[in-house]
């Protein structure tokens, strides 16, 4: 169970990541719409339960980095609407310093050892 | 982090809505799925499955959402309050002291306040409440701040009013019952015929009066209260019908009020209609109180324009009566004065109330500074622990969270302690009132008063553990480390805060202390003023009232009177009796205009009032009031009907400059009245109480000049034994 729980949560990890970055770049989505464009992006690496998505948006919601509004499709259906805040757009670019740091030290370190 | 868990805490309430909108957004997401599918090629059915492959169980995921909603901070929160519990455990003495200095703090404030809401806060219990009103006038021309309500204020309303949905008039008295073996004195009140439909009272038998009761000539009726039915009848439901003597005229008993009414703080055991001729009313007569339900959405202003316009049409409607002109009734200036009838119900001693509570309120604040302090030592002697554990990674709130949990837990024992005690407390403050306290049945800890103490107890516990959080909360870590427990309070930042909480409580304190000394101070001074008559101690007062058919006229009644007071005096320890019929403090208040014949009057301006008693043969002496000038009323006046009165110091001194002076002059109360002789001048009585001003009065010889009726005197015997069971 414990594993089971730390695996996905380096995956939910991503996904909120990804999610944010969706909406910044795009703007207010849906959760399909989200769905979507992370399919579009990964280019079929990353399968997932599009499920999986409304949970990371409730969790990205929890901590006041997205808000939802109730708004209409292009189809004319009722959907809900998720958007960026403030401080999600702040948690962004946290984000994105440290995941560029990590992976550029990642990289160097796995660089190194091919070196040697 | 706190963040998500208020926005758990936000959504407790509402995952029967969540999950609704969940299933919206999945079926939505399911169709554009199926869409997208059928667009490559699929059908429909085909379509359907692949996006619910794609999408993965609903409501599978529907429960992880719930889950992720759901608030997993009451099991810590459990447990970090068990762990506190524990800590407490280990230091009982202190614990003990904390919970026990709040428990007093806390019940004072509990107790004083539950005395406040069942006063002062809870509504009256009669329908559409906050539009009863109390229906006064006031008239600056005679110096009368409250005018009581008259007949033909009352047929006026009811016939002319456009703001009060109802109106009736009531008034208590005592109502002297001859029916049975021996006669009894009943509290008793008047009421028009729509004062009990207006406070939504029904019968539990017969009926409420009608319109008809109170013209003069129907047949007489009276209703009778619950516990009096009960009292002296059983109970019997054939009761309805039956003829009662009450205050000297058979009654037919035509209805029973239900059980518990009491109307203005007082019970009525009986009640009578109040007779009027509608064709005779005349002007003045002010021997009422007024209740009236405004009309919905008006307004007390609206209402009181109101009732000016009304007493302007009652001027041109009415007569004057005897020996008064309407000019008269001018110079009085009547002007509107109704108020919410709540006011009148509490009174006074609503202020008084509010000191009180002010009062215990800085008790406890004083306990919070003390407690602030203990907290403060304590988390100090905990320094170096806090600082290791912050430096392992505890962060500030977790540490802040955890003094605030114990000062709150702490306030939450002493808050439980307290409503205990404040429940005993105000079955004392009940049983041992030293002042008449309104609506004394509706005073308990009910749970409004347990909220109050919930929230006082919680405020209290934050505000004594703030304290310790903002000055370790974020613990200087190196500091504290080098420095050491032992070292820790030494520093000189360290005593500044407590410095600080002792400076408080000494100015509260000092406040308090000022505060209480002032008030005895202001009440030894209450107790060294003259009252104007000697030793109540020994004084023995009864009310006796004769009924109106009990003696065939005033002389028979004087009779009565003297040959009454002649055989209690017989009674063995009883040195002196005599009877009055407005006893010192007890609120009686009669009063009228004086006029004497050495001064004149401008025509049609009402002259000052003067408080009207009637006095009888050894009034003053066995009251212990001293006799300035002249002499006291004896029998002979009373029995030859000689127009004679006594009258006070201080009206003596206000016309004639000395009690001397005033021996001899002639004084009347209308033009049309004959001249009465001032026979005797006696030292002021502070009728109306020692904090109030003494009234200018005239003491009547019954049945002579300005005398009123005396069926009703209370008796006053003087002798050793009074107050005891031996008379």
């Amino acid at each position: 169970m414990g594993t089971a729980k730390e695996r996905s949560e380096v995956l939910q990890g991503t996904l909120d990541l990804m999610i944010l970055k969706t909406l910044e770049a795009l703007g207010p989505l849906h959760g399909y719409g989200v769905a979507r464009r992370i399919e579009q992006l990964s280019e079929e690496t990353l399968r997932l339960n599009e499920g999986t998505v409304y949970a990371s948006l409730l969790r990205l919601g929890q901590k006041g980095w997205i808000r939802s509004e109730w708004g209409v499709s292009d189809n004319n259906r009722k959907a809900k609407y998720y958007s960026i805040s403030a401080s999600g757009r702040k948690r962004l670019a946290r984000e994105t310093r440290n995941w560029e740091r990590i992976s550029g030290l990642i990289g160097r370190v796995l660089g190194l050892e091919s070196e040697g | 982090m706190l963040r998500v868990l208020i926005s758990r805490l936000l959504g407790l309430g509402r995952h029967r809505r969540m999950d609704q909108e969940f299933d919206e957004e999945a079926a939505a997401h399911l169709e554009m799925l199926a869409q997208r599918f059928v667009a490559r090629g699929m059908s429909p059915e085909e379509a359907r499955g692949a996006a619910r492959k794609q999408f993965g169980g609903v409501t599978r995921m529907k429960e992880d959402l719930r889950e992720m909603r759901a608030v997993p901070a009451l099991e810590t929160l459990l447990r970090d309050a068990r762990h506190t519990l524990r800590r407490l455990a280990r230091s009982p003495v202190f614990t003990a002291a904390t919970v026990l200095t709040l428990a007093l703090g806390i019940g004072a404030n509990t107790a004083i306040f539950s005395v406040i809401h069942g006063v002062l806060l809870k509504p009256l219990p009669f329908p559409g409440r906050d539009r009863l009103v109390s229906v006064w006038q006031t008239a600056p021309g005679v110096k009368i701040r409250d005018l009581n309500p008259s007949i033909a204020d009352y047929v006026t309303y009811r016939e002319h009013s456009r703001t009060f949905e109802d109106v009736a008039l009531w008034n208590g008295f005592s109502i002297t019952v001859t029916e049975f073996a021996e006669p009894e004195s009943v509290a008793g009140m008047g009421v028009t015929f729509r004062l009990f439909p207006m406070l939504g009272v029904k019968p539990v038998l017969g009926r409420l009066f009608t319109e008809k009761d109170e013209f003069r000539g129907s047949p007489r009726v009276l209703m009778l209260g619950h516990g009096y039915w009960m009292r002296r009848f059983g109970g019997d439901p054939k009761v309805i019908g039956r003829r009662i003597m009450a205050d000297g005229a058979a009654r037919e008993i035509i209805g029973v009020l239900p059980p518990g009414f009491w109307f203005m703080d007082q019970p009525h055991h009986l009640v009578v209609p109040i007779l009027y001729d509608r064709a005779n009313v005349r002007l003045g007569g002010y021997n009422f109180q007024g209740v009236a339900r405004l009309r919905p959405g008006v307004d007390i202003a609206r209402a009181n324009a109101d009732l000016a316009r009304m007493i302007s049409i009652e001027m041109g409607s009415f007569p004057a009566p005897e020996g008064m002109s309407p000019k008269m009734f001018e110079e009085a200036r009547l002007a509107p004065n109704i108020r919410p009838l709540m006011d009148d119900l509490v009174g006074d001693i609503g202020k008084t109330l509010w000191v009180v509570m002010a009062t215990v309120g800085i008790v406890l604040l004083i306990a919070c500074a003390n407690i602030a302090n203990l907290l403060l030592a304590r988390t100090e002697a905990r320094a170096q622990e806090l600082a290791v554990r912050r430096a392992l990674g505890a962060s500030k709130g977790r540490i802040g969270w955890e003094i605030i949990l114990e000062s709150l837990i702490l306030a939450l024992m002493g808050g439980g302690a307290g409503a205990a005690i404040a429940a005993g407390m105000v079955r004392l403050v009940v049983a041992l009132t030293p002042v008449r306290l309104p609506r004394l049945d509706q005073i308990a800890v009910d749970s409004t008063a347990l909220l109050f103490t919930f929230v006082i107890s919680s405020a209290a516990g934050l505000a004594f553990g703030a304290l310790p959080v903002l000055k370790h909360g974020g613990v200087a870590l190196a500091q504290s480390l080098r420095a050491g427990g032992r070292n820790a309070s030494s520093s000189r930042h360290r005593h500044f805060a407590r410095n600080m909480l002792t400076a408080v409580q000494v100015a509260l304190a000092l406040v308090l202390l000022i505060g209480s000394a002032l008030m005895i101070r202001t009440f030894q001074a209450m107790r060294k003023v003259d009252p104007g008559f000697g030793d109540p101690g020994s004084l023995q007062t009864l009310r006796v009232s004769v009924p109106d058919n009990a003696t065939r006229n005033e002389q028979e009644l004087l009779r009565l009177h003297q040959n009454l007071a002649e055989r209690l005096s017989g009674i063995p320890g009883v040195s002196q009796v005599s009877m009055i019929n407005g006893l010192p403090m007890t609120g009686f208040m009669s009063q009228d205009p004086i006029l004497a014949s050495d001064r004149t009057y401008a025509a049609n301006q009402i002259p000052p009032l003067r408080r009207f008693i009637t006095a009888m043969p050894g009034t003053f002496s066995t009251l212990s009031v001293p006799l300035r000038a002249g002499r006291e009323l004896t029998w002979t006046d009373v029995h030859a009907r000689r127009r004679v009165a006594v009258i006070s110091e201080s009206f003596a001194r206000e016309y004639w400059g000395s009690a001397q002076a005033a021996v001899g002059r002639l004084i009347r109360s209308t033009v049309r009245d004959p001249w009465t002789e001032v026979i005797g001048v006696v030292s002021d009585i502070r009728h109306d109480g020692v904090d109030q001003r003494v009234p200018t009065v005239v003491y009547w010889a019954p049945g002579g000049g300005g005398g009123r009726g005396f069926g009703s005197m209370t008796y006053l015997l003087r002798g050793p034994r009074a107050g005891s069971e031996s008379y």
